[in-house]
């Protein structure tokens, strides 16, 4: 099914003249399932797909170059335009790099702020993707719940505690930017416990819907293998039955005293990788929980000089954001801005494997293949 | 007013006539075809316009709803750009002219002798029963026979219509 | 109560008298009758689809924590009517490598076959327009007219994916076709007519004097044919779960991509007309078209049952919709070819099975 037709040249990417056999399609950049600007170049030969290319960069940036003009602090700002439906978990990662290399001990009660809005995000971030993902497949009713009405309270949440509903600018370098305002625990409490029952609402709705199954079940799989040799992570590695969460397997903040499942798939098709998403959600509020348990009134912000230079060196600081391992990269010469920041951004790496994944499928699935791995163009061309 | 059936008739004839003479000299395939839809919906008319109502229902239910929908789907996936640059007519078309007038004034002929032995009824009748009568009762070894040559022809043409897999 | 049907060929005949009395030629004065009788059904069809709309998008909004149309007019009920305006008052683009002349026929054969179709349908007592004996095969067949009109649309476009997309839409329809037909023999069979008024009439009655003598609740053909006609009509309109010739989000273009303002409009038109029209079929031969339910005839009339059970069916078209995500193309004509056929010769066979025991 998945023949290894991996270009080697340009010309082979963006062919000039019309393929020998079968039909040249441009899926994109306008197409409303493509979830944000992408082109993807499929050659066709009757209902199989033969080759299909990604075309990226239309919403380059430069994001790494911009940081190399800002100072520590000023990045974050700009990582929360990466992948812009998971703004918290991108600061996150950001801030992990440069403590890191600052050494800063983070206080107890920033540490369980950070889980409690991370956890949030990634439950916001899923629920995007259920939606989306019901509207590609056909479902329109998934996306007015799980996008209008949920995600809509988490936003809500977000607005009281940072003022922000997309871009946070909340986890900052040695903490977070404010504390908790009054009752915002509470309120997150109550939705934990409304959260529950929707999230089943979405299993009755969606998951085990015998059309939708019969859409994504057997569809697009992918081995463990081919994942790790694409570089793939997140709930698209998880899908395929390899155990790999960063939160388990290298415990930032404070990973290591939360007791949660990582949900793994066996066959790694459209359906399980859904499914390990929805499992995630479940996981994520058991989380909240704890957290809202053990929180205690505290520091949010460790003590840090006004004007501070990182060391000179490097930093790798990466966390479990919803869309996989997100990782940044910095080179710092001992001036305010860094010397070069790289960003492994999931959405890309995940991206190139399609030129795999969608090969030998048929036309009708590229579209269910494309949702699955939930990619977001803001992180795929920073 | 009584000649309002008549009126009718001829209308519809020449409509008949119209578009069917429109299915052999259109330039485009696909006009021709849609032509024919036109010539099959005229012919269903006058069937019904007859008193045949569940022949007229049936032509549009088989014909224009299943044979049509077909010729059309062929005539859009085999459309070649040059098609409607060809010659309408060959070198024959005298020879072809001569026939036709010759079969069909022959025809016009035997129908005006066997018109005129028919008797012709005023009030036209409901026809389902007697015909489904007639299909299971009288005729029901040629009905059955001709479900038997048409279900060959489906399995032939499936059989036909496969990929050669090597 | 108010029995519409009496009342309405008593007027139409007080209006002929007074014609005939004034000079006119009886021919001519049942002419003219007929004619605005016509126009009635024309003016009926026309109206619908713009209620259905409305309905479709109320529904869909209250089904999705949402309050859909409000602004024009209170509770938005003149939302439809502003939308018709606003379609008729857009440019008409024609693309320039697209066949103008098909281009234009192409949603006028799409939707002049509906109207065609209300007229055998009994919307009550005295209510149907014409009552034809092949009423049921009349209905089946014109419909049909209205897979040309795709076809048409398709080729109209100029635009290869847009043709992929209409015979994609045909096959679907054709192959539908047959299971729609055959799901209606049962009922044929067993009332031995195929004019839907005689099959509505024929429903009256109770047994054990509390369960209907509607066709539904025949043991097992009745259920099965109703289910069978149900799914193939809710894919002959081009609904979901079977509306890939209508999807934006799928990789081929719909037909009707190219299609705008009064166009558009026509080519909805026909579909929500045939929404409806399955749905009266629905009630006329497996409801019990005007039957009372539950209360005794004649306190509501018997035109209001039959919209309420017409209206219960088209909830049911669009709950579908907003609840069911979209079959793929194969898997959709694997499910008409290897499901529902054999099932509904099956229901056949039974039915069959039924009426030789009803002989004896």
């Amino acid at each position: 099914m998945n023949s290894t037709t991996v270009p080697k040249t340009a010309a082979e990417v963006f062919p000039q003249k019309p393929p020998e056999k079968g039909m040249f399609i441009s899926l994109g950049p306008q197409h409303p399932s493509t979830h944000g600007v992408l082109r993807v170049a499929i050659t066709v030969d009757g209902e199989n797909v033969t080759s299909a290319q990604p075309d990226i960069g239309y919403l380059h940036r430069a994001t790494e170059k911009l940081a190399e003009k800002r100072t520590y602090p000023q990045i974050i700002v700009l990582t929360d335009r990466l992948d812009y439906l998971a703004a918290m978990t991108n600061n996150w990662s950001f801030c992990l790099a440069v403590e890191k290399m600052l050494g800063v001990q983070i206080p107890e009660r920033a540490e369980y702020i950070r889980i409690i809005v991370g956890e949030l995000q990634r439950i916001a971030s899923h629920c995007v993707f259920l939606g989306t993902y019901g509207i590609d497949i056909g479902a329109f009713t998934p996306f007015l719940v799980a996008f209008g009405r949920e995600r809509e309270r988490i936003l809500d949440l977000f607005e009281e505690i940072c003022g922000a509903r997309l871009t946070y600018n909340y986890i900052r370098i040695g903490g977070v930017m404010a504390d908790t305002p009054v009752g915002w625990e509470k309120k997150v409490r109550d939705f934990v416990k409304e959260m529950w029952g929707h999230i089943t609402e979405y299993d009755t709705l969606l998951t085990y819907n015998p059309i939708f199954m019969d859409r994504t079940k057997n569809i697009g799989t992918m081995t463990p293998e081919m994942a790790i040799a694409w570089g793939v992570t997140g709930p698209n590695l998880r899908a395929t039955g390899f155990r790999a969460d960063v939160r388990k397997d290298d415990p930032y903040g404070l990973y290591s005293k939360m007791k949660f499942d990582i949900p793994i798939g066996k066959q790694g098709d459209c359906w399980e990788r859904y499914w390990v998403r929805i499992s995630e959600m479940r996981e994520s509020l058991k989380m909240i929980e704890q957290c809202l348990d053990m929180i205690q009134p505290g520091e949010w912000m460790a003590k840090l000089p006004k004007v501070y230079r990182v060391p000179v060196g490097e930093g790798y600081g990466h966390l479990e954001a919803p869309r996989g391992d997100l990782g940044f990269y910095i080179v710092s010469d001992g001036s305010p801005s860094p010397y070069r920041m790289h960003i492994r951004a999931p959405s890309f790496i995940n991206l190139q494997a399609l030129q795999q994944l969608i090969v030998g499928w048929k036309v009708a699935d590229v579209i269910a293949i494309l949702g699955s791995v939930d990619i977001v163009l803001g992180e795929v061309d920073r | 007013m009584s000649h309002l059936p008549s009126l009718v008739f001829y209308a519809m004839s020449a409509a008949l006539i119209l578009t069917a003479i429109g299915v052999v000299t259109m330039r485009s395939v696909f006009y021709s075809a849609v032509s024919l839809v036109a010539a099959l919906t005229v012919v269903a008319g006058l069937f019904l316009l007859y008193g045949a109502d569940f022949l007229g229902a049936a032509q549009v239910l088989v014909y224009i709803g299943g044979i049509m929908i077909i010729m059309l789907f062929v005539v859009m996936l085999s459309q070649r750009p040059h098609d409607s640059m060809e010659r309408q007519t060959n070198d024959q078309w005298f020879r072809a002219l001569c026939l036709a007038l010759v079969i069909g004034i022959s025809l016009v002929r035997g129908f005006r002798i066997f018109i005129n032995q028919m008797v012709s009824t005023v009030v036209p009748v409901p026809t389902s029963a007697s015909l489904g009568r007639l299909l299971l009762g009288d005729m029901l070894l040629p009905f059955e026979t001709v479900s038997l040559i048409l279900l060959a022809a489906l399995v032939g043409a499936v059989l036909f219509g496969q990929d050669k897999k090597s | 109560m108010f029995e519409l049907g009496p009342a309405l060929s008593h007027l139409f005949q007080v209006m002929r008298s007074f014609a005939t009395s004034h000079g006119v030629s009886p021919v001519l004065a049942i002419l003219i009758s007929k004619i605005i009788q016509t126009n009635i059904i024309i003016l009926l069809v026309s109206l619908v689809p713009m209620l259905l709309v409305y309905a479709e998008r109320k529904v869909s909004a209250f089904m999705q924590a949402r309050l859909g149309p409000m602004n024009v007019g209170p509770w938005g009920i003149f939302q439809t009517l502003a939308d018709g305006i606003k379609l008729m008052f857009k440019e008409d683009v024609v693309p320039s490598g697209a066949d103008w002349w098909v281009h234009f026929m192409a949603p006028v054969v799409a939707v002049a076959p509906v109207f065609v179709c209300y007229a055998p349908v009994p919307f009550g007592q005295g209510l149907t327009p014409v009552d034809l004996n092949t009423g049921v095969l009349f209905i089946l067949s014109v419909s049909g007219i209205s897979t040309i009109g795709i076809l048409l649309g398709g080729w109209g476009s100029g635009n290869k994916y847009s043709m992929l997309g209409g015979l994609r839409a045909a096959a679907q329809l054709v192959s539908f076709e047959i299971p729609r037909v055959l799901s209606v023999v049962p009922v044929l069979m067993w009332y031995g007519s195929m004019s839907l008024r005689t099959i509505a009439l024929a429903q009256q009655g109770r047994w054990f004097n509390i369960i209907p003598k509607w066709f539904i609740f025949y043991p097992v053909i009745g259920q099965v044919a109703f289910i069978v006609f149900l799914i193939s009509s809710v894919a002959e309109t081009n609904r979901t779960p079977f509306d890939i010739p209508e999807a934006e989000s799928e990789l081929v273009a719909g037909f009707h991509t190219e299609f705008g303002g009064m166009k558009f409009a026509l080519f909805f038109l026909a579909e929500y007309a045939y929404v409806f029209l399955a749905s009266a079929m629905a009630t006329a031969l497996f409801l019990g078209g005007g039957d009372g339910f539950l209360l005794p005839n004649g306190i509501i009339p018997s035109w209001i049952w039959f919209l309420l059970k017409t209206f219960a069916i088209v909830f049911l078209f669009l709950w579908f919709r907003w609840t069911y995500p979209r079959l793929r193309v194969d898997r959709l004509m694997q499910f008409c070819w290897k499901f529902l056929m054999p099932w509904s010769f099956v229901n056949i066979a039974l039915a069959g099975a039924l009426v030789l025991v009803r002989m004896r």
